[in-house]
């Protein structure tokens, strides 16, 4: 899905937002859960169990603190040594909490690895192109700043006058030394990149944007079976398929057909791009077995 | 019709009494490559960038500059945009964009070009230059050439009539700026594309353009093609006769300045050599032995100071070896070198061989992982490739001052090199920075701040100074001042290490050469030894009397060689 069109992307990150921070059912969640894990899994590989192993911490820890401060819940497990109970259902909602919190930073984390600076600069630029131009550059900025502070540290370290050395009087003046050496340099190059600039013809009427992401048949057809599954999970949401209760005892709906027709939705919707993935992985792989 | 035409064009900086450029007239045709050469400050930037409108400096002009019967103050900022390319100095500030396909994409963006129309103009621009394996790459990643390449890349996708460059290769090492004018000249050939090059290494750059001008005090001085300039500015002995290729420099000196035509390439020396060395045998003397003889007293001449016997070493590097982590390949391995006190040492290697590297373990900024570095007891100073790394403030006196006070917290832990501290005043005379005090050092050309920062080095007074890269930027002239000023330092006592790619100029001043060659010392000598006894690793100098002078490695050995034959 890395091929998709930015709008698509970004439009989907937003629903699966709303939809991990809306639902309370256990069910919705874990089913949220495992998408969200899946995606990461199949967008950057191994190395996502690494994301995944600090958010199990975060996962537990508001998990056991949520008892802490929250003391409804009708099982007590323990007496706290202030004199408040510990409670199994504060507990549970505490794993619910730390869960959806858990999620959000995997779609987070699929989120980044999927949408460069590139894509988003794209998106402004059709309807700011200065905007989007500013955004690129600041984010060059501070590589390119860094890769010259490197040098001017370097060059008065070979003077024999790094900022490490000598009192804190001098080792104040020798940082003020370098950062004015710094600035100058930036300034100086700045203006030589206005000049590059405006020779390429910046600034000489509204700019046109080049890349372009195409949109096709399979795409489309993609984008229109995950807006109907939307529907239906949205549907089912708003009415109340998804809402749980855990204090002072868990309790839920009882499961009907609109439940259930909701949650399979709900759970293919944010499904959608892995299976895109999964898809495009075996088409790859068919082709190949033909060669 | 010419292509571009300059019409009595005079322009003046404000608050400046002399006009920088005065009455020019000039006129360049259609698919010719026009190399614009002068000493710094003569106005050549001033000139080329009248052609691009958003470019010209504030200041006040008369005269006209018509592109193709139309003044391009007339033409639309789009035409003016697409038609007139330019390249400037700084490989890495032109960029703008992230990667070297959106860079490639930025000016057709810019002037709204059609998107079938554009995407064509990347592509086969990309293909052009082979750089379709980058086109995802960051511009960060590339070396200092291949950005400049990208630079130009940039400017031609939007498939202008005419390319300025202006001292487009002064930021890259040779290898790099080769291959940047082979693609200048290309561009020419196979395109038609006209070209106008502002530029300080003419060893190449001077064959290769089909029409020169010279530049002096704001006007046209000299023009035509290069054998004409050149056997112009040989028949007056101009100043400038140093900047030329050394093909033409032997010619001129041993035919009196009067000849045509001028040779201009090693090719053409060669053969022009041959027909003059053919005749003065005619005339006399058997050339083989008188030419060994010489040739050797040429290089002991210069070379003399430093094989002196009797002589302390002030560095010395003993089986060194280095790398920049664990898991990295080793940089330096095994290497070993003395260079001995008021030496001029120079070093010369490729890219990666591991010059700076070098430099930053003899300064003792890194430290070895095996093998030792001694100083005895030496304080060293090593100056940065790029000078305006060290520029803190906003006039040249200040700069100076400034490191009075820092040299002397520095010296007092350090032991001292022996020799009294030089004074402000005397650094800043020995530097030629007298008139210059006022200046703003980034206001400065490069040769300026090149002195400007060895003044610098100078006051934290070490008897040991390490240089990277000194002639980077810097044209003829000013290295010639630079080579000047260093052996006079080494004459007070100072030792002098510089690495460089620039093998004219080892040959020309150095004491001692090394050649750097992964990781180790592969050879060392006397200049006139190391480079007469190499192939490729040498100047064009000695490639041109290779044969017929052995042993003389600059200019100025084969014409004194060749006159004593």
């Amino acid at each position: 899905m890395e091929s998709w069109h930015l709008a698509a992307l970004l439009g989907f990150f937003a629903a699966a937002l709303v939809l991990t921070v809306v639902v309370q059912r256990p069910a919705f969640q874990v089913a949220a859960a495992a998408a969200a894990l899946v995606l990461l899994l199949s967008v950057r590989g191994v190395a996502a169990w690494r994301t995944v192993g600090a958010l199990v911490p975060v996962v537990l820890a508001v998990a056991l603190v949520n008892p802490l401060v929250n003391s409804q819940g009708a099982t007590v497990i323990a007496m706290l040594p202030w004199g408040r109970p510990y409670t199994l259902e504060a507990l549970l909602f505490g794993v619910q909490t730390g869960t959806m919190l858990a999620t959000m930073l995997l779609w987070f984390a699929s989120f980044n690895a999927l949408v460069a600076g590139e894509k988003l600069s794209y998106l402004i630029g059709g309807s700011a192109p200065g905007v989007a131009l500013v955004f690129t550059m600041v984010l060059q900025l501070v590589p390119r700043f860094q890769r010259r502070a490197q040098t001017v540290f370097a060059a008065f370290d070979g003077l024999g006058m790094g900022h490490g050395r000598g009192s804190a009087a001098q080792r104040v003046r020798q940082g003020a030394r370098e950062l004015s050496a710094l600035t100058g340099w930036a300034l100086e190059g700045s203006i030589v990149t206005a000049d590059s600039m405006r020779a390429r013809g910046f600034g000489s009427g509204r700019p046109m944007r080049l890349t372009v992401y195409r949109v096709g048949a399979a795409q489309a057809a993609a984008w229109a079976a995950m807006g109907l599954l939307l529907a239906v999970a949205v549907v089912g949401i708003a009415g109340g398929c998804a809402t749980a209760q855990f204090v002072p005892v868990v309790s839920f709906p009882p499961p009907d057909g609109l439940f259930c027709a909701s949650l399979v939705s709900f759970t293919l919707f944010l499904a959608m791009p892995s299976l895109v993935n999964a898809a495009e992985r075996l088409r790859w792989r068919l082709s190949l077995s033909r060669i | 019709m010419a292509l571009i035409a300059f019409q009595n064009l005079t322009f003046r900086y404000p608050g400046a009494g002399e006009p920088t450029l005065d009455d020019v007239c000039l006129e360049v045709g259609r698919g010719s490559l026009l190399c614009l050469m002068g000493r710094s400050g003569c106005g050549k930037t001033t000139l080329v960038r009248q052609l691009k409108t958003p470019l010209v400096p504030k200041g006040a002009r008369s005269g006209r500059v018509l592109f193709d019967g139309v003044d391009v103050d007339a033409m639309d900022l789009r035409d003016q945009a697409r038609l007139i390319g330019y390249v400037g100095q700084d490989p890495d500030s032109q960029l703008v964009c992230d990667t070297v396909g959106r860079e490639l994409a930025f000016g057709l963006e810019n002037v709204g070009a059609p998107r079938e129309e554009a995407a064509v103009a990347v592509a086969e621009t990309a293909s052009y230059f082979g750089l379709q394996e980058l086109m995802d790459c960051p511009v960060a990643e590339l070396s200092g050439g291949q950005k400049q390449l990208v630079n130009l890349a940039a400017v031609l996708a939007l498939r202008p009539q005419v390319l300025v460059l202006d001292e487009p290769t002064s930021q890259l090492d040779p290898v790099a700026a080769g291959e940047f004018l082979a693609t200048v000249r290309a561009v020419n050939d196979d395109l038609g594309l006209t070209v106008i090059l502002v530029e300080q290494r003419l060893e190449a750059a001077f064959a290769m353009a089909d029409q020169v001008v010279v530049m002096a005090n704001g006007r046209v001085a000299f023009q035509g093609s290069p054998e004409e300039v050149a056997a112009s500015l040989g028949k007056c002995n101009h100043e400038l006769c140093r900047c030329l290729p050394s093909a033409a420099r032997i010619a001129l000196a041993l035919s009196g300045g009067t000849l045509q035509p001028c040779p201009l390439t090693v090719r053409e020396g060669r053969r022009w050599l041959e027909g003059h060395l053919g005749g003065c045998q005619a005339r006399a003397c058997s050339a083989a032995d008188p030419a060994a003889g010489t040739a050797e007293s040429a290089g002991s001449a210069r070379s003399g100071a430093g094989e002196q016997p009797a002589c302390r070493p002030a560095l010395r590097l003993r089986d060194v070896w280095f790398r920049y982590g664990r898991d990295l390949p080793d940089v330096l391995r095994g290497l070993s070198l003395t260079v001995e006190a008021g030496q001029l040492f120079a070093l010369v290697g490729g890219n990666g061989a591991g010059k700076s590297t070098l430099l930053s373990l003899a300064c003792g900024l890194r430290t070895p992982y095996r093998g030792r570095v001694e100083t005895f007891g030496n304080r060293c100073a090593l100056l940065p490739q790029d000078p305006q790394a060290l520029f803190s403030w906003d006039s040249v006196a200040q700069e100076l001052g400034d490191m009075v006070g820092a040299g002397v917290a520095g010296a007092a832990s350090a032991g001292g090199a022996g020799d009294s501290a030089m004074t402000t005043e005397e650094v800043a005379a020995l530097c030629h920075l007298k008139g210059l005090l006022d200046r703003h050092p980034l206001d400065l050309s490069s040769g300026e701040q090149q002195r400007i920062a060895l003044a610098k080095a100078l006051l934290v007074n070490p008897s040991v100074l390490l240089l990277d890269e000194p002639t980077k930027g810097l044209d003829a002239l000013f290295k010639a001042e630079l080579g000047a000023l260093l052996q006079r330092l080494a004459q007070r006592g100072l030792t002098v290490v510089a690495v460089s790619h620039d093998v004219e100029f080892c040959a020309e001043w150095a004491d001692r050469a090394a050649l750097l060659f992964d990781g180790a010392i592969v050879a060392s000598g006397a200049p006139s030894q190391l480079f007469a006894a190499s192939a490729f690793y040498t100047t064009a100098a000695s490639r041109i009397a290779r044969d017929a002078v052995p042993g003389a490695v600059t200019v100025e050995d084969v014409v004194s060689a060749c006159r004593s034959l």
